[in-house]
């Protein structure tokens, strides 16, 4: 099935971006708050994934990408491809010009894997708290990009430093190079989500 | 919409980039020569879902050694895509909170349920054959004595009651005078946090026992077929995706392997009626259904399943979503063909609404297709609550039109447009009735007078606890006598999404015992059980309540566990 998207008019002429939710739907509008803040004034395009995220009785409690089972039992590689194809989809159907992919948690996965799928046609993309196991899941074509689009990782854990350096080196023994940013700071998640949209913005202005 | 006319379906692409070793069109390893001793085991068991690892821990149970070979690329099958209910009667939960569920009575319902067509309550065995009796007979005997014993074994702990949005114990499906015990048969898993665990939990805590007792997982691990010996099935053939070697079993082995949703030769094959897969796992392609032919089993009926529906723009045999339309939200909402004529109560469960896509008349299954039609008071109100799309949201999946002449235009080009390569395989694309709008304009203003008036004379819609147990709590606005109808507005925008038949897995396969054995028409084939949806189902073609899936697999599976492991001379005498 094609993915259900909010479509956001352009706030002025610019760069598009599409947002990838963080599991559970919450984060649509605070990060494409944060894709239009650091610049991304284009067209925001916000695709909802398509897999439950927890059966609670036969009601799906919330939505995410793909499916993670619990304990260490481990991640299905078939539902997170099958999310990243979907993704890739909509880019084809999008025809964005050189959008700029920004996921958060599952949504950052996906964003990555729907970019190295569609290298060429995809301006850069945007990781933030992301689980970098999940990154060994993505379809071996998408792993192999070449050239890969430029990609930031990001982390909001005050103790996240060890995992950045973590997923830039797995990300690193893939052949992509990624640069990263972590918020170490405290404050509120409006801080947060101001500090991320201006090292965004500096990190798409520097190229 | 369908999957674009020129790109390969989903499925497909994603079978094809995930690179596993056990898909569609990929053959099978070499086999290994055999110059060295093949590995032993006590019990080996095929698939890791619920009736697999109940199998694996009745058979861990009796002492023996157990190893478990799972197909896919995760454990815990169809059972870790679900909610983890167990339908189970006369449980401890039922027990603690005082409600009775007297074995006639059970019985008589399950009968009922499960074999309509020959339930006779003055007949012996209420009309069933005497073997499909005594499965049932077994499943109340037994079924909480297995629960409980799973406890004792700290397997698993099934102890938890499977609550509605309302705190209320779930109702059953049906409400037959037989049935007097309405709530509380699901129970679900205690989570590490005291509430109720999905079967991802359901699954965590039975591979953890399993682990505890040296029993290990195998995933990527396909078994393609048995060893025989004299009659006897002492071992399976596993294509561990590099290459096919031979694991000994000396007690037995027992397939909990998953039925054949997802391999579209069978369905159209055994299923009658028009029938995509659902969102069972991806490997359920029936892999019991050949290894059962070549080793004799007797078959039972072949034509049964868990019965569901689906947004036709969903249905995918390889990259398959657990979001089945498991209920259909709204109030102001009802359902048509293609002629535009309502088939059923829309708020009852899935398998019911499953069901009705397989009814033939006047020269056709003339609900192929069927669509759900809301207005646009309750897009707003339901919205997000699937198949029905965030506010706002664009949805390719919808058709919406202005009043029912524009819908009925709008639906009609959308059918019109669908290539025959953008339906699930096996079912043809439909159109439209040349009277769909006229006859669907009258549908909707019977419906509208009867939400006023509070009653649905043609189906009984809102006169069952499970209706309300799926549908949530009443929307504020809808202050009428029904909490589940509300008229909808005809001259505003309407909108339509297209819904096939689905089975999230079927249940037929092999006939088995009452301890899991699978027959041959000579008798239990020595050394070979099975349980869950890769054999002939318990239920026989009914769904009592909400965990009929999994409580048969956890009863038999255990049972037929605990018998192929009492099997093995290494463990001991039989018990």
């Amino acid at each position: 099935m094609k993915l259900v998207y909010r479509d956001s008019e352009a706030v002025a002429p610019g760069v598009p971006a599409v947002v990838f939710h963080r599991d559970g739907m919450t984060s649509i509008d605070e990060l494409s708050g944060v894709a239009v803040a650091s610049g991304m004034v284009g067209r925001v395009v916000a695709p909802y994934g398509d897999y439950a995220f927890y059966p609670s009785g036969m009601e799906v409690g919330g939505i995410c990408w793909y499916r993670v089972l619990p304990g260490s039992l481990g991640t299905d590689p078939i539902s997170l491809t099958r999310a990243v194809v979907q993704a890739g989809d909509l880019l084809d159907d999008l025809d964005l010009d050189r959008p700029v992919l920004i996921g958060w948690g599952q949504g950052g996965v996906v964003a990555l894997g729907a970019g190295l799928l569609r290298a060429g046609r995809v301006g850069s993309v945007i990781c933030v708290d992301s689980f970098s196991g999940h990154f060994d899941l993505l379809p071996a074509p998408a792993l192999t990009a070449d050239p890969a689009p430029p990609v930031l990782l990001a982390n909001t854990d005050p103790d996240g430093g060890p995992t950045l350096t973590e997923q830039q080196a797995r990300l690193a023994g893939h052949g992509i190079t990624a640069a990263t940013w972590h918020w170490s700071g405290g404050g509120t998640g409006e801080d947060r989500d101001s500090a991320m949209a201006e090292r965004i913005g500096q990190w798409l202005e520097d190229g | 919409m369908a999957e674009s006319a020129h790109r390969p379906s989903l499925g497909q692409r994603v079978a094809d980039l995930a690179g596993l070793a056990h898909r569609p069109g990929v053959p099978p390893s070499p086999t290994t020569p055999r110059t060295a001793a093949p590995e032993e085991h006590d019990v080996v068991v095929v698939g890791s879902g619920a009736a697999a690892l109940s199998a694996a821990a009745g058979a861990l149970d009796t002492g023996a050694s157990v190893v478990v070979c799972e197909k896919g690329p995760v454990p815990g099958g169809t059972t870790a895509c679900s909610g983890g209910v167990a339908h189970i009667y006369a449980n401890a939960v039922m027990q603690s909170a005082g409600i009775a569920d007297e074995r006639h009575q059970a019985l008589a319902y399950m009968a009922r349920v499960g074999y309509p067509g020959a339930y006779d309550p003055e007949a012996p065995c209420c009309g069933l054959l005497p073997g499909d009796y005594a499965l049932l007979e077994t499943y109340y005997d037994r079924g909480a004595e297995v629960m409980a014993r799973l406890g004792v074994l700290d397997a698993v702990h099934m102890e938890s009651p499977w609550l509605a949005w309302d705190g209320q114990m779930f109702p059953d499906y049906y409400e037959f005078p037989e049935n007097r015990a309405l709530r509380g048969r699901g129970i679900q898993t205690v989570a590490p946090d005291g509430g109720a665990g999905s079967g991802g939990e359901l699954v965590r805590q039975l591979i953890a026992f399993a682990a505890s007792r040296g029993t290990e997982v195998r995933l990527g691990n396909r078994v393609v077929d048995l060893v025989v010996d004299a009659g006897e099935v002492t071992g399976v053939v596993v294509d561990d995706g590099s290459r096919c070697r031979t694991i000994r079993a000396h007690g037995g082995v027992v397939f909990g392997s998953g039925g054949f949703a997802h391999s579209p030769e069978l369905r159209q094959r055994f299923l009658r009626g028009p029938v995509a897969g659902g969102s069972g796992t991806p490997s359920n392609t029936g892999d019991l259904v050949g290894i059962g032919v070549r080793a004799g089993a007797e078959f039972g009926a072949m034509h049964n399943g868990w019965w569901n529906q689906q947004v036709l723009e969903a249905v995918d045999d390889y990259a398959t979503s657990v979001l089945d339309v498991w209920s259909m939200p709204g109030d102001g909402m009802l359902m048509v063909n293609r002629f535009g004529v309502r088939a059923i109560g829309e708020k009852r469960e899935y398998e019911s609404r499953g069901r009705v896509h397989h009814v033939f008349a006047d020269d056709e299954y003339i609900n192929r297709v069927m669509f759900m039609i809301y207005d646009r008071r309750t897009a707003e109100r339901y919205g997000g609550r699937y198949p029905i799309p965030p506010v706002g949201a664009v949805a390719d999946h919808v058709v919406t039109g202005s009043g029912v002449l524009g819908l009925a235009e709008a639906l009609g080009q959308r059918l019109r447009s669908r290539s025959r390569a953008a339906m699930p395989a096996g079912i043809a694309p439909v159109d439209l009735s040349p009277g769909f709008a006229e006859t669907l304009t009258a549908t909707i203003t019977k419906f509208n007078v009867m939400a006023e008036r509070g009653r649905d004379d043609d189906f009984g819609r809102g006169s069952k606890a499970v209706e309300f147990a799926f549908h949530g709590p009443r929307a504020a606005d809808n202050q009428l006598p029904n909490a589940l109808m509300h008229p909808l507005d005809l001259k505003g925008q309407l909108y339509a999404i297209s819904l096939v038949g689905t089975t999230f897995d079927t249940n037929s396969g092999p006939r088995i015992g009452t301890r899991g054995q699978i027959l041959g028409t000579a008798g239990p084939i020595g050394g070979l059980y099975g349980a869950g949806n890769c054999v002939d189902g318990v239920f026989g073609e009914g769904y009592p309540g909400g965990g009929s899936t999994i409580g048969p697999g956890m009863v038999f599976g255990f049972l037929a566990g605990a018998h192929a492991g009492a099997r093995s001379p290494r463990v001991g005498s039989l018990r």
